[in-house]
């Protein structure tokens, strides 16, 4: 398996989900704290949610930058990469949550929360006008 | 037998079928986002000069269409894990 080097565009948009992502982890940890659920178990569950899912958009992207490298002849290939790395990212983000809701000291609904929050930091960019909707 | 006992086997049993069915949501992700690739793919032969742009828009794309697949992901592991119709027994 080789590796390439993120490219410029990757790297940007990784830093930029990454920065929502703790943000929006913040605020769940002071709604936890507002309803009186706030313990170690969900911190644990949010950062472990949080890593898993920047790194999960951090391959998609590099599975992306990958597949337009790829010549139009190559499209069966480009097709087959991207939807085998969306099962390994998934069967991925399976385990990890089977792991967090298995382990006492670990929240695994704190853990499977901060995997949607990609969605809404795009979601934000879209609003704020950071993304432009094409 | 206890009906109550009865009651959460039929509930536990439905939430194993329904977390099952939650998945086909999964399965759309997949072909969606090997699609579009086919397509940008097509579009840079065209215009290369737009790789750039082209990219940008697949990758943060191809976010936003995962997220269909997640949720049915998410509304499975619940079901399994964190089962809210199991307490109403």
């Amino acid at each position: 398996m080789s590796f390439q080097k993120p490219q410029e565009t990757v790297l940007r948009e990784t830093k930029r989900i990454a920065i929502g992502e703790v943000v929006m982890l913040l605020l769940m940890l002071a709604v936890y704290a507002a309803l009186g659920r706030f313990a170690l178990p969900v911190v644990l569950g949010g950062v472990i949610g949080a890593a898993y899912a920047v790194f999960n958009f951090f391959m998609l992207g590099m599975t992306v930058q990958k597949a337009m490298g790829l010549r139009e002849e190559n499209e069966a290939l480009a097709t087959m990469q991207l939807r085998s790395s969306y099962n390994m990212r998934m069967i991925g983000m399976l385990v990890v949550a089977i792991i967090a809701f298995a382990l006492p000291f670990v929240d695994g609904l704190a853990c499977i929360i901060p995997m949607v929050f990609p969605r809404l930091t795009i979601l934000v960019l879209q609003l704020t006008g950071k993304i432009k909707d094409e | 037998m206890d009906t109550t006992i009865l009651a959460k086997a039929i509930v536990c049993g439905c939430s194993a079928l329904g977390a099952g069915v939650s998945m086909i949501g999964g399965l759309g992700p997949g072909i969606g986002e090997g699609y579009a690739v086919g397509k940008a793919l097509e579009s840079m032969a065209r215009q290369p000069e737009m790789k750039g742009t082209l990219t940008t828009t697949m990758f943060m794309g191809c976010a936003v269409a995962e997220t269909t697949g997640l949720y049915s992901l998410i509304i499975a592991l619940l079901l399994l894990f964190v089962n809210p119709f199991v307490g109403l027994f």
